[in-house]
This record gives C-alpha cells, structure tokens and sequence, in this order.
C-alpha cells in the first residue's frame, strides 16, 4: 500500500469532512438565527453560501452537477411526494399538468426564443437555458405555506405543479443538450417520442418499485427500522434504476427520467406503503425524513450560494443578460399561470384555481436547485466556453432574483391576499387558547404540591383559585371572541378532530407496544383512522375553497 | 336521534363543506323559538364533491356526520335556548332534490339555508325561491353575513 498515498487521500477526506460539519453547523446556526430575524430560512442560506465562496479554503467541498442532481434531489423529491395525497392531487391534475407540462414546454420555447434573440445564444443553447430555467423549484415556496398556514390546495397545486415540471424540464433540457452534439439534430416528431419514453418509462419504474416496497416490503415486515432504510434504498434506487435502467439490459443508450422515478415512487408509499405500515414505523420513518430532508435542503441552499461565485463574476458584463433572463422568464411565467388558469377554469369551472392562487403561483415560481445543477451539467456538453458561461451566469443570476427577491416577498404578498392562516382574529384565539393551557398547567402544579404538602395547602388553594379565576376570565373571553368571529368555530372544530384522530393513533400503537392487542388489529385501526383523517383533510379543504379568499372577489 | 315534532321540524341545510358557525346558530335559535326540531342537512354537492369515488366519499359521509354531531352539540351547549330534539344527516346529490325529499319524508315545517352563497351555477336566493316553489314551505338564508 502506498502510505504516502494514503496520507494524501486522508487528508482530503478531512478536509471534506470537516466542510461538512462546517456547512451542518452552519445551517444549525442560521435556524437558530432566522428565528429571531425576519428572513426566511433558505435565503439566509444562500446569502451564508454566497459569502463562504469567497473564502474558498474554508468550505472545500466540490458538488458537482451529478452530486447534486444524485445525491440531493431524490431524498428532496421523495419526502415531498410522500405527503402528497394522491385524491387531493387527483382533485386537481388536470390543472397541473397543464402547468406542468403545457407550461413548461411553453417556457422552454419561450424564454429560449428571447434568449436567441436577445443575448445571441445559440437556438439550441437557448432552448436548454429555457428548459433548465423553467423547472420551478418548490422547497422554499413549500416552507413559507407551511409557516403561514396557507390552504392545503394551494400546496399541492404548487408542489404537484413543480414535481412533475421539474421532470419535464430535465428530458427536455436533454434532448436540447443531446441534438447539439456532433452529428444529431433536434426534430420536433423524435423529441416528443423521446420524451414519451423517458417520462413513461421513469414513471413506470418509480410506480413498479413503489409497489414493490409497499405491498411486499412495507405490508409485510414489521419493523420501522428496516422498513424506514427500505423507504430510502427505493428514493435512491428509484432515480438510479431509471437513469441507468439501459445497463441493466446492456443498452447504453437507454435512459429514463430519475426524477419522475422518485415522483412516482414516493407517491405509491406515501398513498399505498404507509397504509400497510403498522403506526410506530409510520412515525419512525416520518421523522426521519423529516431530519433527513432538514439536512439535504440546509445542503442544497448553501450550495446553491457556493455555487454562485459572486468573486468570478464580472457583474458589469453579465447584468444586461442577467436583466433580459430574469425578465424573460417573469413574462413567460405570467402567460402561462394566467393563460393556462383561464383555460383551466373554462374546462373544469367547479375546480377553477382562484384568482388569489394564481397570484401566488406567478410570485411563487421560485427557481433553486435543479436549474442549477442542469445549469452546470452544460459544462460537459458540447457548446463553447463562452455559451456555458453566458447560461451559467444568467442562471446564477436568476436563481438569486428569485430566491432573494420573490423568496422574500412572497409572504407579503400571500398576507396580503388573506391567504394567510395567521390572520388577527385567529392569533387572538389562539392566544387565549394558549393562556388557558398554561393557566390549567399552573393550577395542576399548584394542587400536586399541595398535595404531596410541599406547599402549605392554604398557599396552594389560593393559588389554584387564582389560576381557576384566570382560567374563567380567558374562557369567556374565548366565548365572547368566537361571537365576534363565529368562523373560528370550525376551524377548531376541525383542529380538535385531527388532535383527536392523532391521539387516537397513538393509544393504538400504545395498545399493539403492549401486547394489548394484536399487530394486524392495530394496522386495521391505524388504517381505518388513516382513512378518518383523509377524509378529514378532503373536508377541510372543500370548507376552505368555500370561503373565498378576497383576491378571488374579482375573479 | 329520534325527531319528537312538536311544531314540527326545520331543516337546516349545508352543502359544500362544514358549513358555518354562524348559520348554524342562527337556525338552532330559530328552532328553539319556534318550538321546532332541528335537523342539520349536509349535502356532499356534484359541484363540490363528483371528483371523489365512491368508497372515499363513504368515508366523507361517516367523518362529516361526527364532525357536523359535534358541532350541532357545541352549539347547543353555547346557547341560552333549548332545542328538544336535534339529529344531523349527511347525503349525497343535487342540494335541491335532496332537500325538497327530506321535507315530504320528515314532515318539515321550515327550511334554512346556510352556507354558501352560489350551489354550481345558482345563487342561494335561486335556490330558495326554486325550493319555497317545491315545497310550499317557509324558506330563509341564515348567517350569510358570517
């Protein structure tokens, strides 16, 4: 063995490895921080990464396109479609295809004209930069709604949208980088053949695996430790069996679409897989992709920054390309949200996406991760120095307009909307719902001491009833606040239910930890309340859409 | 729970959804006033519900009237006024049809709309004309300011 080597090697895993733990810390430290501050998580990311490019020596860590795009993004795609339920996507899959699809190939044509005209790229050049630049990327938009409590069709209409163009946008980026290489051409009659295989053949490999997992993996082993290293074997192998599925067969050539893969895989556990699981190993995998996906999106956003090296690039040089990219792909994302919505709520009038979502939709096209992992694969394709780096820039510059501009207004704009949860009304009463908790919990502690004679037991009566006295006072304020806005009533009506089915959830895997009952009668009742709290969702979200939101007035 | 009629029943009716506080409370008063039975009609509507299949809008049906108990039961312990006999029936169709068939079986003496403001392509005043016109009943809209 050559221990020279050895060293070598070493002390560049070290130094990797110390990147890491510098980025993990890194991204601790920023929840922390944002918490206090008023900027949102993933763009105080970037801004950390953008200023770590500057020092290079201290985050040495190179995330290439392949790393990013295989490493990063199926964990990320996989847990969001986890929690996608498939009768809300269903409820609205004709409007997200059309976005999806229609959308994005409307983008990649649009924005690729402006680019050819404009900035004098290349056709084919352009067509990739409008393809990579139209896969909306859904993550950040996605934490914002879940903060502010916005409507769960919304989420789905947005994330399904960004799921399904983010693959899209892949093949079609392909297939433009593919016809620039020597010899090949683009045709309009083999590019959509093309797609049709490589998007059906990713869906049906992500579809045979997720049913695989599910009904043989997830149905049958009772075991949340294997179960939850299952659910991420298939997030990764659903990507890798796709991409590299020719090999499998020994044909080079033949390449599916990874991203629909884990699109579709994730959704057959999150719809089919988490049904058959018993209620601990459903908890247990939840929570650790819930950790897991925390980690990947601190990794992806700070990559982002460092990707973007402010330090090589000359500004003065860039900024009319970067001007007309970002313009570009704000005119063309407003004639497909407003364009497709119009034609959408002609077809299907009784499930018309609102007005005040398709504001949201415009504003909340945020572009992150895989514009700019497809942005960097350009290095290795066959266009000139000069035509990837003119891509490169305008896609760094518009993956920062977005993220740092419209990430950062997009909560405005969704309160001003009233499409915020959080509203007055609704803080005030879950003020006094936390002021009776707390004074409930005051009056309990003050009757154990008395109780065990720590206190004298005249202190603690007294005490008790001053907490009891408060508790009065908070309950009739509560009365009094649900006269003034009786629609509250619903909405913890609804809220009481779910922590109710939940509670329930959890006495059941109390009762199977036990031995109380048997494993196969706690699944028939974890499913059972399963399909209690999808209905409950399905209602919530019917009661929701029946309350129009002002910005939908005018539609 | 069984209807005891003592000047009779009136039928209070959603669709859509949960329905409103405030609509509810209103017709659980108007109930208590008149001395009538109240029964609290969700109608799962094509408009809003014909994407589901059918199994799932079982479901629906079953979760709904638990929630829909339980908030006619919030109600009534909210309010000053007594009510004698409530029950809460959940159905499938067109608003219309389903409410003009359980006022001929039931023997209803007045109907309530609640929420919301259009059912498909007819506004709730439409609907309540069409229904006063079917059923010779006395029809109101409640809680419409909520």
């Amino acid at each position: 063995m050559n221990l020279l080597a050895a060293e070598a090697g070493d002390s560049n895993f070290l130094e990797q490895e110390l990147s890491v733990v510098v980025l993990l810390a890194t991204a601790a430290a920023m929840a922390i921080i944002v918490k206090r501050i008023k900027v949102p998580y993933t763009v105080a990311l970037v801004l950390v990464g953008l200023v770590f490019a500057f020092f290079p020596n201290f985050v040495d860590l190179n995330f290439s396109a392949d790393l990013i795009l295989g490493l990063l993004i199926p964990p990320l795609l996989f847990e969001a479609t986890l929690h996608l339920p498939w009768a809300k996507l269903k409820a609205d899959l004709v409007p997200i295809l059309m976005f999806a699809i229609g959308g994005t190939m409307l983008g990649t044509f649009a924005v690729g004209w402006i680019i050819w005209a404009l900035v004098g790229v290349p056709w084919l050049a352009a067509v990739a930069f409008g393809a990579l630049i139209s896969a909306t990327d859904p993550v950040a938009v996605i934490a914002f709604f879940k903060s502010l409590g916005v409507t769960k069709r919304l989420s789905v209409l947005v994330e399904g949208e960004s799921l399904f163009n983010d693959a899209i946008a892949f093949v079609a980026f392909t297939l433009a980088v593919d016809a620039a290489a020597p010899g090949s051409s683009f045709g309009l009659g083999s590019a959509i053949g093309d797609f049709l295989i490589v998007g059906g053949g990713g869906l049906a490999v992500g579809i045979t695996l997720g049913w695989f997992v599910s009904q043989v993996v997830l149905a049958r082993v009772d075991d949340a430790l294997i179960e939850t290293t299952t659910s991420l074997a298939l997030a990764y192998g659903s990507f890798l069996v796709a991409e590299e599925f020719g090999l499998i067969f020994g044909i080079d050539d033949l390449h599916f679409s990874g991203i629909l893969a884990v699109v579709a895989s994730g959704l057959m556990v999150g719809n089919i897989g988490l049904r058959n699981t018993s209620p601990t190993t459903r908890i247990t995998l939840e929570y650790f992709w819930e950790v897991l996906t925390f980690l990947v999106n601190s990794l992806v956003f700070l990559v982002i920054g460092l990707k973007i090296n402010l330090r090589d690039i000359d500004i003065s040089e860039n900024i009319l390309n970067v001007a007309i990219a970002i313009g570009a792909i704000l005119l063309t994302r407003f004639v497909i949200v407003y364009g497709f919505g119009a034609i959408h709520a002609k077809l299907q009038p009784s499930r018309r996406v609102p007005m005040a979502f398709r504001h949201v939709m415009y504003w909340g096209g945020l572009r992150g991760a895989i514009s700019l992992a497809l942005a960097l694969l350009l290095e290795e394709s066959d266009f000139s120095d000069e035509v990837v780096n003119t891509v490169l820039v305008m896609t760094f510059g518009v993956v920062l307009f977005t993220l740092l501009v419209q990430g950062t207004t997009i909560s405005g704009l969704i309160a001003r909307l009233g499409l915020s949860g959080q509203e007055a009304h609704q803080r005030r009463q879950q003020q006094i719902q936390a002021r009776i908790y707390a004074r409930r919990a005051g009056a309990a502690e003050m009757e154990r001491l008395g109780g065990q004679g720590v206190l004298f037991s005249s202190m603690a009566d007294a005490m008790q009833d001053t907490y009891e006295q408060e508790v009065a006072e908070a309950r009739d304020d509560l009365s009094d606040h649900f006269s003034a806005h009786p629609e509250l009533e619903v909405t913890m009506l609804l809220q009481a239910r779910r922590d109710a089915l939940v509670a329930e959830q959890s006495a059941i895997g109390e009762m199977v930890r036990s031995g109380f009952i048997s494993g196969d009668v706690g699944n028939d009742m974890a499913v059972e309340l399963h399909n209690r709290t999808a209905a409950l969702d399905l209602i919530e979200e019917r009661w929701q859409e029946n309350i129009a939101p002002p910005g939908d007035l005018d539609n | 729970m069984p209807t005891t009629n003592h000047r009779g029943e009136l039928i209070y009716v959603s669709w859509g959804g949960t329905g409103r506080g405030a609509a509810l409370r209103a017709a659980y008063d108007q109930a208590a006033d008149a001395d009538q039975s109240l029964t609290y009609l969700a109608i799962l509507d094509p408009p809003h519900f014909a994407d589901l299949d059918s199994i799932f809008v079982k479901l629906v049906v079953d979760e709904l009237e638990w929630l829909l108990t339980a908030h006619v039961k919030t109600v009534a312990q909210a309010s000053d006024k007594q009510v004698n006999s409530t029950r809460v029936i959940v159905r499938t169709g067109e608003v219309d049809d389903q409410v003009v068939d359980l006022a001929e079986v039931s023997g209803a003496a007045s109907i309530v709309l609640g929420a919301p403001g259009v059912v498909g392509d007819t506004s709730v005043d439409e609907l309540a004309a069409a229904l006063r016109t079917r059923t010779d009943l006395d029809v109101s809209i409640a809680g419409l300011s909520s």
